[in-house]
């Protein structure tokens, strides 16, 4: 299982959001770190197939970015997005489900037992317009999680998440992370170092760090810092 | 597919708005069509009837005239009636008209020329000494109508010949019949115009909508949501521009079919204008309008799609409805350009017109092939319709953040 991305770069008009980063991931967490605007929404949503490169490739196991298979192996969470206030719980997770085109009596087991994970089950047939804020974000990894993806890009996943709910979480991801690729971006820097195996730091566009949590903690802190205190 | 088309089909009528628009949408049936009847009035020795009533007594009186409108019928109908206005100074008597309204319209109209409005002076004066030469006149009518000499280019010849051909073809003589109940029927039909803001206002968020609920980035990284997602919005959309317009119609043609029946759903159109150079009857003409209507619906759907996923704003796509099915229909004609004339014709608030389509005699010449103003109409709506269509769902795919 690996996932290569190969000199990617995004342009828009005159400004480089994204400056040739190359990388390839296998099997575990990474942590994506950086200052707003350094790149990583830019970059996790090229890796979901949403944006277009202007150069480089990405693959997932030879499948290129652009393709129908490449996404149905992909859950991803982004930052900050809206629901259907209408729907339910439940019909939401039955819609994502057909999208990423699971059976609806695979959907309707898998949509159950991801509810109960997030602790939503007792609320699956409420309207989204009920929900708060946390129990919206908990909806939120349960759609990223509906199609059992290989490759899990979570942006900001803790946002709006309870301390207890979001040692939950932290363990969830620590145990889909063994068997899958997890891309974890954000500003909290305790998820990173709970759960993240290697590190990730984007300024500018630019991949400026990669390294192991163990190894590079202190320097990681002190590294981290020093790139804010610079701007 | 099929829960994407479900759960697409639920984001559509779940919305509140939409709801609301259409609910309001079928009140505005209901209170038109009732306003419709309600504003018809017969006086009967000194006897004022109004709505339903007004209109099956002109329906019940103008059956029983005759059967068949020949030459002989017509020629001492317009006889009895001139001898009666004799000494009248004001060259007509509404009174002796208005329970025959329809017959003495249609008589009218033969004979007025085709560019002017009729008048009831008009009976007065048509001779009837030798028989009034009813169906000659008609296609008389039609050939000045053809041979006329218009600023921005005439008919040419092969135009002329495909009408006539047309226009000859209808059987004479008319079959005639109470045709008061239709007339509302069809009138009916035209007014489903105003339930195109409806269609906008429900089509405007498919793709904007995602926008706006930062959904879109959702959809697009999902398995199918590049593909099957954008296909099952836009079938759940057209299916719904064409069931709701098809809705409003039944609806509007219900009312009026449970309080006015069903009597002269056979007639022929030429009882409403003599030059309608098609043979059909009266219900198949009420079907192409509704079509017609529908096929304004599917285009105004493909319009508001496209510019939904291309604007993140639903506002700016109901306004530029407005502008384009609303607006077009202020657009003036040309006196020099026959061009701009054909353009101008085909905005979608002349072709809802059908009795207005069926008596302009508007058509489209490519060489020796002509092709009528109904054939352009679904030619150009459906050829658009599909570029359209490809622009939205191919703007859909592009994230614009």
């Amino acid at each position: 299982m690996e996932l290569i991305l190969d000199r990617v770069s995004k342009q828009y008009q005159n400004k480089i959001a994204v400056d040739r980063i190359s990388l390839k991931l296998q099997e575990g967490v990474y942590g994506l770190l950086g200052a707003n605007g350094a790149g990583k929404t830019t970059l996790m949503r090229m890796i979901c197939g949403i944006l277009r490169p202007t150069g480089g490739t990405i693959t997932f196991d030879g499948l290129d970015v652009s393709c129908e298979d490449y996404r149905s192996i992909l859950g991803y969470l982004p930052q900050d997005f809206g629901y259907y206030p209408d729907f339910t719980g439940m019909d939401f997770l039955l819609y994502m489900a057909a999208l990423k085109g699971l059976p609806k009596s695979c959907a309707k087991r898998r949509a159950a037992q991801l509810l109960e994970l997030v602790d939503l089950r007792d609320k699956a047939r409420q309207k989204i317009r009920t929900y708060s804020g946390g129990m919206k974000q908990r909806l939120g990894i349960a759609q990223a999680l509906i199609n059992d993806p290989k490759l899990l890009v979570l942006d900001e996943p803790t946002a709006g998440l309870d301390p207890k709910e979001r040692v939950r979480f932290r363990n969830m991801i620590a145990k889909i992370g063994k068997e899958n690729i997890v891309l974890l971006s954000t500003h909290i820097l305790s998820d990173i170092e709970h759960i993240a195996d290697t590190v990730l730091m984007m300024k500018s566009g630019q991949l400026i760090y990669q390294g192991n949590r163990e190894n590079g903690r202190k320097d990681l802190e002190s590294f981290y810092m020093e790139q804010f205190e610079e701007e | 597919m099929r829960q994407l088309i479900f759960y697409e089909t639920k984001k559509l009528l779940g919305r509140k708005a939409n709801q609301i628009a259409m609910l309001l949408g079928f009140l505005l049936v209901i209170i038109c069509s009732a306003m419709q009847i309600q504003g018809e009035t017969l006086t009967i020795d000194g006897q004022e009837l109004k709505g339903a009533a007004a209109v099956l007594k002109q329906q019940e009186i103008e059956s029983l005239l005759t059967d068949e409108l020949d030459e002989e019928f017509l020629t001492a109908f317009l006889q009895e009636y001139q001898r009666q206005i004799i000494g009248n100074p004001s060259g007509y008597s509404y009174s002796l008209i208005e329970s025959k309204s329809n017959l003495f319209s249609l008589l009218a109209k033969n004979y007025t020329e085709w560019n002017e409005h009729f008048d009831w002076e008009t009976l007065n004066k048509i001779p009837s000494e030798g028989g009034l030469a009813f169906y000659d006149r008609r296609m008389e009518k039609i050939e000045t109508l053809l041979n006329a000499d218009y600023s921005y280019g005439n008919y040419t010849e092969a135009e002329k010949q495909y009408w006539l051909k047309k226009a000859g073809a209808v059987s004479t003589p008319f079959q005639w019949g109470g045709r008061s109940t239709w007339s509302i029927i069809w009138n009916s039909i035209g007014m489903l115009f105003y339930q195109f803001l409806v269609v906008g206002l429900c089509i405007a968020p498919v793709f904007a909508g995602e926008c706006q609920n930062r959904t879109d980035a959702l959809i697009l990284s999902t398995k199918y949501g590049k593909n099957r997602a954008i296909i099952a919005k836009l079938l759940v959309s057209f299916a719904f521009s064409f069931f709701y317009i098809a809705l409003c119609g039944l609806v509007s043609v219900g009312i009026n079919v449970v309080l006015l029946g069903t009597e002269g759903w056979d007639l022929p159109i030429q009882l409403w204008d003599t030059i309608f150079p098609y043979e059909w009857t009266v219900i198949r003409a009420c079907i192409v309008n509704l079509g017609i209507m529908i096929l304004i619906a599917l285009l105004l759907t493909a319009f508001s799609l496209m510019l939904s996923a291309i604007s993140k704003n639903p506002v700016i796509v109901l306004a530029a409805d407005v502008l384009l099915f609303f607006g077009t229909a202020f657009l003036p004609s040309s006196k020099s350009s026959g061009l701009w004339n054909k353009i101008v014709y085909l905005v979608p608030l002349h072709c809802s017109d059908l009795q207005n389509v069926l008596k302009s005699y508007n058509d489209y010449p490519f060489g020796n092939l002509i092709i009528s103003h109904l054939g352009m109409m679904s030619l150009v709506y459906t050829l658009l319709a599909v570029f359209f269509t490809f622009c939205a769902g191919k703007s859909f795919q592009k994230y614009r953040g």
